[in-house]
C-alpha cells in the first residue's frame, strides 16, 4: 500500500472522452516529465451502455482504483457559450438564469437534460458551458464501479485557456486547433467577448487565418486582434511575427503532431507538457 | 488571465486537494517542523495555564479571610394571646384613618353632634356616637352616611331622646362598615 503510494506521488491520471473514442494518459503533476500514453479505446459513443464498455475495456489493463483522474470532455460533446450578465443582478439566481435563457435561445435544447457551469461574474460577460447529464452520471457511476476519484471534469476549451493562461497576453486572442477544429475566444480588450468554432479547411494557410479572424471579428462585433495566441495541432505556418501581417500569431505547442493521435492529445489537454 | 472556473466534478475534499498548486508538497516538510512544534507548545502552554489557575484558586482559597458569621437573630416566643394583641395593634395601626376622616367630614351636616367614635379594624366597622335636634335629622343623616361610597353597610343601632336634657336631643348610634381597601 505505501509502495504504491509512493509510486504514485504527483501522478494523476487523465482521460479523454470524445465521440468517437477514450484515451487514457498519465502524467505527474510533481516533477513534470513526458505524459504517457496508456491506453485508447475506438467506440462510438452514442451507442447504448458505450461508456461503460468502453472504460471497461479501456481500464482492463490499468485499473485505475485508488487514482485521481482528470476527465477532458472533446469540444463536440458539450456547449459551449459566452453570457452577459443581466444588468442590476445582485443574485446567484439572477447568473444562472441567464445562462439558462440564452442556452435555449443558442442551441434550442432542453436544460433539463445538461448540467450547465459557468465562470460566474457579476460584472463582465463569462463563459458558461453545458455538458449532457447522462453523460456526466455515465461518468460518476463509471468512478465508482472501478474505485477512482474524479476530480476534474473540464471541456477540452477550457482545460486549454488555464494550461496557458500564464503565457496569454491581455488582449490577445486565444485560439486551439483540435481534430480539425479551430475554437476561438474572442476577446474586447479583457472582456471574453464570444467563443466560436469552425471546421479547418484541407491546405488552410496563413491568409486563410487573417480571413477567419477577420470575418470573426466582423461577426462578433470586436476589433481585429493584434495578437492570436495558438494552441494544439496547428499548422506551423500560421505562426508568424507582425511584421507586414495584419496580427502576430504565436504558437504555444509547435510540436503538437508528434506522432499521438487526436485522442491521445485531447486527454494530455490541460497536462503540462 | 485568471483561471476559467468551469468544472463539472463533484465537489470534494479530493477535488479541493487536487486544485492546490502541486509545489505546494515541497512546503510540506516545513509546514509540518513549524506546526508540530507549535502544537506541542501549545498543549503545554494550555496545560501550564490550568496549573497555573489551580494553583491561583488554592491561593485564594488559603489566604481569604474566614467568612463572617452572622449570629440568627434569638426568637422570641410569644404567648398566643401577646401575638393576637400585637397583631390587633398592627390592625389599628393600619386603619385607613384619613379616608375614614374624610368620609365622615363629608357626612356630617352641622345639624349633627359626633360625640364618640369606636373603630374596631378587625371587623372594619366604626361605631358612631352622636345626637341630632330630631329624628328627621337623624335619619337624613344615616342616608347621607349611606349615600357615601366609602362605607359598604350603615346599620342604626340604638336611639334615645334624652329627657334630663332641656334641649331633649336624640341620642344615636350607628355602625358603619368599610369594604378592603
Amino acid at each position: 500500500m505505501l509502495r504504491r503510494t509512493i509510486r504514485r506521488f504527483g501522478q494523476t491520471l487523465r482521460l479523454g472522452i470524445a465521440s468517437d473514442g477514450l484515451a487514457l494518459v498519465r502524467v505527474n503533476r510533481l516533477f513534470g516529465g513526458a505524459p504517457v500514453l496508456l491506453a485508447e479505446q475506438r467506440l462510438d459513443l452514442f451507442a447504448p451502455d458505450a461508456l461503460g464498455l468502453g472504460l471497461r475495456a479501456l481500464f482492463a489493463d490499468h485499473a485505475p482504483a485508488g487514482w485521481t483522474v482528470s476527465v477532458v470532455l472533446a469540444d463536440e460533446l458539450i456547449r459551449l457559450w459566452q453570457v452577459t450578465p443581466p444588468p442590476g443582478a445582485t443574485r446567484m439566481g439572477d447568473l444562472e438564469g441567464a445562462a439558462t435563457l440564452r442556452f435555449q435561445h443558442l442551441f434550442g435544447a432542453a436544460p433539463a437534460e445538461w448540467v450547465i457551469r459557468a465562470d460566474w461574474d457579476a460584472a463582465r460577460p463569462f463563459l458558461a458551458s453545458a455538458a449532457p447529464l447522462n453523460l456526466l452520471d455515465g461518468l460518476l457511476l463509471a468512478a465508482d464501479a472501478h474505485r477512482f476519484h474524479l476530480v476534474e471534469l473540464r471541456p477540452q476549451f477550457v482545460a486549454s485557456l488555464n494550461r496557458w493562461r500564464g503565457a496569454r497576453r491581455p488582449g490577445a486572442w486565444f485560439g486551439q486547433v483540435h481534430g480539425g477544429v479551430l475554437s476561438l475566444a474572442a476577446y474586447d480588450g479583457a472582456a471574453l467577448a464570444a467563443v466560436r468554432s469552425s471546421p479547418i479547411p484541407a491546405g488552410a494557410d496563413r491568409d486563410w487565418l487573417e480571413a477567419h479572424v477577420a470575418r470573426e471579428a466582423l461577426r462578433v462585433g470586436v476589433g481585429r486582434p493584434e495578437r492570436l495566441q495558438l494552441c494544439g495541432a496547428a499548422p506551423a505556418a500560421w505562426g508568424s511575427s507582425p511584421g507586414r501581417l495584419k496580427f502576430a500569431c504565436s504558437l504555444f505547442e509547435e510540436n503538437a503532431g508528434d506522432g499521438w493521435s487526436d485522442l491521445a492529445r485531447l486527454a494530455r489537454t490541460g497536462a503540462a507538457t | 488571465m485568471k483561471r476559467t472556473r468551469i468544472d463539472f466534478a463533484p465537489p470534494g475534499l479530493r477535488r479541493t486537494l487536487f486544485r492546490a498548486p502541486p509545489r505546494l508538497v515541497f512546503f510540506l516538510p516545513a509546514v509540518l517542523a513549524v506546526c508540530v512544534p507549535a502544537v506541542f507548545m501549545t498543549q503545554r502552554y494550555l496545560e501550564q495555564e490550568q496549573e497555573l489557575k489551580d494553583l491561583q484558586a488554592a491561593l485564594a482559597v488559603r489566604s481569604a479571610p474566614p467568612p463572617v458569621v452572622v449570629a440568627a437573630a434569638p426568637k422570641v416566643a410569644l404567648a398566643p394571646a401577646q401575638v393576637s394583641a400585637v397583631n390587633a395593634a398592627v390592625l389599628q395601626l393600619n386603619l385607613p384613618w384619613r379616608d375614614l376622616a374624610a368620609a365622615l367630614g363629608d357626612a356630617t351636616p352641622a345639624s349633627i353632634a359626633l360625640l364618640a367614635l369606636e373603630p374596631d379594624a378587625r371587623r372594619r366597622t366604626l361605631r358612631i356616637s352622636a345626637e341630632a335636634k330630631n329624628s328627621d335629622d337623624m335619619l337624613a343623616y344615616v342616608a347621607r352616611l349611606q349615600a357615601e361610597d366609602w362605607f359598604t353597610s350603615v346599620v342604626l343601632m340604638r336611639h334615645e331622646v334624652m329627657q334630663e336634657d332641656p334641649n331633649r336631643p336624640l341620642r344615636f348610634q350607628v355602625s358603619v362598615g368599610w369594604g378592603t381597601p
